[in-house]
């Protein structure tokens, strides 16, 4: 019998596929198989069992229902696993089976003593084959199974807003990535909001910062929500990183605009990162390092429940110090930036969870000046952010109801300290408390409903101090604010054959010491399913946001809202001026509500081989007649169309080009009278290609494209003093743009799956053909000329994670 | 260090953003286009209230005046060749203080201004009387004179006064634009007018600052030398001599000033040191005291233009001084410039 005939032989006898094992109906048809197999050779009378339990090499995770085989050996086979199993050159003479159970456990009973052989074969995992001896062993057998392909480790993020019985309605702008292209899309090193940035609708973002200018909106007027309620900032200070990493995050939904009634408070678009619950198949953990930072995330099993901890932080401050202790005439940067991450999830009686989770972020910038003459380096500046939250979520079912109820509780801190200037701030404090309360509940097969609550109730104190100087006196200004903002949500959806049909409407009530307002957001969306290709989306609604203008000195430069800042000779663009540029607050004003209207058209198209096109065209427009003088105005019109071809990560490749053409236009009122004028967020042409090729051996190589308009800033035209102390004479606000951006990343990746741990590296080299893209322009310290423009050169970034 | 308010953050921010991240901004103490040091001025002719002129001491002129007092200005312009001459006469202007730097058009003549109200108001030269209508900023009682000084090369003073009463679309490369305060004094003379409190002590005017030398010290192969070099003198140097400049002043020229609490008070003088070449191996030295600066003569250089700048408060504020200039010409080298 030739080897390959025998090798067919034993597939029927065990049921298991020999070669081709590369569909998932094989692991089903291989049990049935084996259940009706033909009796093999009765063995020798005996008695022995051999326990055990089957995992996936790596992560450990148990293997549910998989066949474990055993048959006699080779008496002078070597004891162990053996490499590279080939199916057995002659039938066995007798086979006994077991299937793992729900812990991956199994047990193989009456056996013969002697020299055995192991064997798993299954769908998706390399041929596996250990050797032992029976009775020999004393402790149960843990078998770690090799996946033929990685993809087994990918978990694919749903498009899930809200957990629910509900399933959330359609949006045309709705943009899912999976895990797996979250962790690898090149240039954004596994930050899971950074790979947003490679989406249609959001702006390429300067120097490459965590910046969410989604559709033209201000990131200010859009929200992150981690769990069921908002973060106050989504990215540390240096806008390099979420403030939780993509590992503890289980559902990433991303709306650039037109998302539903259950979220207010905001008028551009909405993110939401859903935590993942801990794992109960055992302890696992990682650890990683990488240009960043590095951390370590731990999970298992507790009582009923499970938890999972993570915590980071970063060392970019660490060469930072190197460099300042050997050059002590320098100034020196020093950003750092921490979060922890602890989440307990517990299902409860009757289909009933409860998650507790607290997130805390905490950052740090300090600017230092060169060593004096008692060897000491003072703050020029430092900013200090931070906010602690605890949440709980009970969520549950009762027949076909379910309800969500959650509360969370918060406390911000923000504190900026000017040395060298006259400022002196004590930390900005906030305590803040949201709480959710939501019915979901279905009318019939097609129509269900949605109603909920949701509360933002908080207190912040403050007190800026200026010091005396040059004959001044010291001056106070504390300032309390509360505010307490209330919504109340429902949505009916009706699910047709071929149509969907989502009305909704937010009611929002929003007080505060200095002023109160209300607002009702009717907000529809619809989907048609033409065919079994075509699709055709659009949605209108209405947003508010309450907003509380505050009066603030930039510490970098001019007041907020004059153009462009300079920091001595540099000019930045004006959207990092806006979001990035550390302000002393010293005044609030009173509370106003922005109301901004979006809509969207979309078209979508599945083309064979897993490829969708997509179109979809958006308005956004924000008004704000309240804006004041020294305020930063946040309203304006955006407009333009999102175009969209991906190919669907299915096997070893994914990918997409992604194109933005956008209008975005700020406003301004003389009197009455309402004037647009060119946005700093203006980036008229966006394209974004990217691709990502899975190799053989856990390789993994990907590039990233892009092209984009230059965005707007205010040119210096000259400047106005003498000596050395000069200001600069700036021209037309937002009148000039940085050249067109263009920009190659490229990402490799290795993954070596041990027994027990996975071993995972990266390279993530940004700026590839090392490009000088001018992000910035350097003046000379009279302003007199443009000296040089700033730059990201090219960069490698090399990352790894060791998963236990 | 002493800088004054906003630039004690943004200028040391935008040199460690620079030093931190990207390419190198040159010292902002190298000259490497036509800049205004500092625009000097004297009491002319005195006013009705002040006390005359002849009272003053022999070689000394009042930097600072009463209302009606006649100040005559002189804008410093220096350049990488030196000093640098106007293209077209310079333009002065008379302020209550710049906000934007920008000037709405048209500007009017101050002499159709008796009431003194006018923001901004053109000069007929360069000479100001001090307003009758003072006000006081920070505690210093002050008006401002602004000048709009087109420089070779460039736009004219005029076109340079043109393009800042535009609407900013207009590149200004090559016209300096350049503020000094008017300051009153002596304070008790503003007792009458009621801006000073009738107990301020009585003090002198204060002068400008006279008798600026530098000693320079220079080492090279042929042993140690020392030489004084006054304004504007060519002074020849070996290459690779190593040089210490220390500049040469009477510290009792300290300007006394009243306080808001009415104490006097004194600052010490501050030496600002200037250069077309690249000699001084601190990053920047603005509104820093040095009191030596220490250099060599830098390779392929055939001279080295070397400003001193002193003046008698901190930078940024009101401050006035004194200047110099020192040509270092380098034996063997030819070239006009370093």
């Amino acid at each position: 019998m030739s080897r390959r005939r025998l090798a067919s032989c034993l597939t029927v006898a065990v049921a298991v596929a020999v070669v081709d094992v590369a569909a998932s109906r094989e692991a089903l048809a291989s049990e049935a198989l084996a259940s009706e197999a033909p009796a093999p050779e009765a063995p020798e009378p005996s008695a022995h069992a051999l326990a055990g339990d089957l995992r996936r090499a790596g992560d450990r995770t148990p293997l549910v229902g998989v066949a474990v085989l055993a048959y006699p050996a080779d008496p002078d086979a070597r004891l162990g696993e053996v490499r590279a199993a080939a199916p057995p050159a002659q039938e066995p003479a007798w086979l006994r089976r077991a299937v793992t159970d729900d812990q991956g456990a199994f047990v193989l009973d009456d056996l013969p003593a002697g020299r055995l052989a192991i064997e798993v074969v299954t769908a998706g995992y390399l041929r596996a084959r250990w050797i032992v001896d029976v009775p020999d062993r004393r402790r149960p057998l843990r078998l770690f199974l090799r996946p033929e392909d990685r993809s087994v480790y990918r978990t694919v993020v749903h498009d899930r807003v809200v957990q629910s019985v509900v399933q959330p309605a359609p949006s045309p702008a709705r943009r899912v990535l999976s895990r797996e292209e979250v962790r690898t899309i090149p240039g954004s090193q596994g930050d899971p909001l950074r790979a947003i940035q490679s989406l249609p609708g959001v702006a390429r973002a300067p120097f490459g910062l965590g910046l969410l200018v989604l559709r033209g909106a201000s990131p200010r007027t859009s929200q992150v929500f981690v769990g069921d309620h908002p973060v106050p900032y989504a990215f540390h200070l240096t806008g390099l990183t979420t403030v939780l990493r993509g590992e503890v995050i289980d559902d990433l939904a991303f709306v650039p605009s037109n998302f539903d009634p259950r979220y207010g408070n905001a008028s551009g678009g909405l993110i939401t990162l859903t935590p993942r619950a801990g794992r109960r198949d055992g302890y696992h953990g990682d650890v990683f390092l990488d240009l960043g930072g590095v951390g370590a995330m731990a999970e298992g099993p507790v009582g009923k429940g499970s938890f999972l901890v993570a915590a980071r932080r970063s060392h970019l401050d660490l060469p930072l110090r190197v460099n300042a202790a050997l050059q002590k005439y320098a100034y020196v940067i020093l950003p750092n930036y921490a979060d922890v991450q602890v989440f307990y999830d517990r299902p409860l009686r009757r289909r009933q969870h409860l998650h507790v989770g607290f997130l805390g972020a905490d950052d740090r910038l300090a600017f230092k000046t060169p060593v004096n003459e008692e060897g000491e380096r003072l703050s020029t500046f430092e900013t200090r952010s931070s906010f602690y939250r605890v949440d709980l979520a009970y969520r549950g079912r009762v027949g076909a109801t379910s309800f969500l109820l959650t509360p969370a509780f918060r406390v911000d801190t923000h504190r900026v300290i000017v040395e060298t200037m006259d400022w002196d701030v004590d930390p900005r404090r906030s305590y803040g408390t949201t709480l959710r309360a939501q019915i979901d509940h279905p009318l019939s097969e097609r129509v269900a409903l949605v109603i909920g609550a949701d509360a933002d109730l908080g207190h912040q104190s403050g007190d800026t101090r200026m010091r005396p100087y040059y004959g001044s006196v010291t001056t106070s200004n504390s300032t309390t604010l509360s505010h307490d903002y209330l919504g109340l949500y429902s949505e009916a959806i009706f699910r047709g054959r071929s149509l969907t049909l989502v009305a909704g409407s937010r009611f929002a009530a929003f007080f505060s010491e200095s002023g109160r307002g209300f607002a009702v957001d009717p907000r529809l969306r619809a989907r048609a399913e033409l065919g079994e290709r075509w699709t055709v989306s659009a949605a209108a609604g209405v947003y508010s946001q309450p907003w509380i203008g505050r009066y603030s000195e930039a510490v970098f430069g001019t007041l907020n809202g004059l153009g462009s800042l300079t920091t001595g000779q540099l000019v930045l663009p004006d959207q990092i001026v806006k979001n990035f540029d550390p302000t002393v607050p010293s005044a609030e004003y009173d509370l106003r509500v922005l109301r901004s209207h979006h809509a969207s058209l979309g078209a979508a198209v599945r083309l064979d081989h897993e490829v969708d096109l997509e179109a979809t065209a958006f308005v956004r427009d924000l008004r704000d007649p309240g804006v004041q003088i020294y305020e930063d105005p946040v309203g304006g019109l955006a407009f333009g169309g999102e175009f969209l071809v991906r190919k669907r990560l299915v096997r070893r490749l994914y990918g997409w080009i992604a194109y933005t053409l956008m209008w975005a236009r700020q406003e301004e009122y003389r009197g009455a009278t309402r004037i647009l004028t060119l946005s700093p967020y203006d980036q008229r042409h966006n394209l974004v290609a990217v691709m990502s090729l899975r190799l053989p051996r856990d390789w993994q190589i990907g590039a990233r494209f892009r092209l984009s308009s230059g965005l707007p800033y205010t040119p210096i035209q000259g400047g106005f003093g003498s000596g050395n102390d000069y200001t600069p004479l700036k021209g037309p606000p937002l009148s000039d743009r940085f050249p067109i951006f263009h920009q190659l990343d490229v990402r490799v990746d290795k993954r070596w799956v041990l027994r027990r741990t996975i071993v995972a590296a990266y390279l993530d080299v940004l700026n590839a053909y090392n490009y000088g893209n001018t992000e910035a322009y350097l003046y000379s310290s009279d302003y007199q000329r443009r000296i040089g423009g700033l730059s990201l050169p090219i960069l490698p970034i090399f990352g790894v994670r060791v998963e236990i | 260090m002493t800088l004054r308010g906003r630039g004690r953050v943004a200028l040391p921010l935008a040199l460690a953003l620079g030093a931190a991240c990207f390419e190198p901004a040159p010292p902002t103490w190298k000259i490497e286009d036509p800049r205004l040091l500092l625009i000097e001025m004297e009491v002319v002719e005195a006013g009705p209230d002040s006390t005359p002129l002849t009272l003053d001491p022999p070689g000394l002129t009042r930097r600072e005046g009463l209302p009606g007092d006649r100040l005559a200005l002189r804008p410093i312009v220096v350049g990488p060749d030196g000093p640098v001459e106007p293209n077209g006469a310079p333009i002065w202007l008379r302020s209550r203080g710049l906000a934007s730097g920008y000037f709405e058009a048209p500007i009017q003549s101050c002499a159709e201004d008796p009431a003194e109200i006018l923001q901004v108001c053109r000069l007929d030269g360069p000479e100001v009387v001090m307003p009758q209508v003072a006000f006081k900023t920070n505690g210093v009682v002050s008006w401002f004179v602004v000048v709009v000084f087109g420089t070779p090369g460039g736009p004219t003073s005029e076109a340079c006064l043109e393009r800042l009463s535009g609407d900013g679309s207009e590149s200004l490369h090559g016209c300096l634009v350049g503020e000094a305060s008017l300051t009153y004094g002596p304070p008790h003379g503003l007792v009458p007018y009621g801006l000073a409190d009738p107990a301020t002590p009585v003090t002198d005017p204060n002068y400008n600052l006279v008798d600026l030398a530098l000693s320079l010290e220079i080492r090279g192969a042929s042993g140690v030398r020392t030489h004084v070099a006054a304004h504007g003198e060519i002074v020849e140097v070996d290459p690779d001599d190593a040089i210490a400049a220390k500049p040469i002043v009477d510290d009792a020229q300290r300007q006394e000033y009243v306080e808001e609490g009415g104490e006097l008070a004194t600052e010490g003088l501050y030496r600002i040191w200037w250069s077309d070449a690249e000699i001084f191996d601190h990053d920047w030295n603005a509104g820093i005291e040095v009191p030596e600066s220490r250099f060599t003569i830098p390779p392929n250089v055939a001279r080295v233009d070397l400003y001193l700048q002193i003046l008698d408060r901190p930078p940024y504020f009101g401050a006035r001084g004194n200047w110099l200039w020192v040509r270092l010409q380098v034996r063997g080298r030819s070239g006009s410039g370093s």
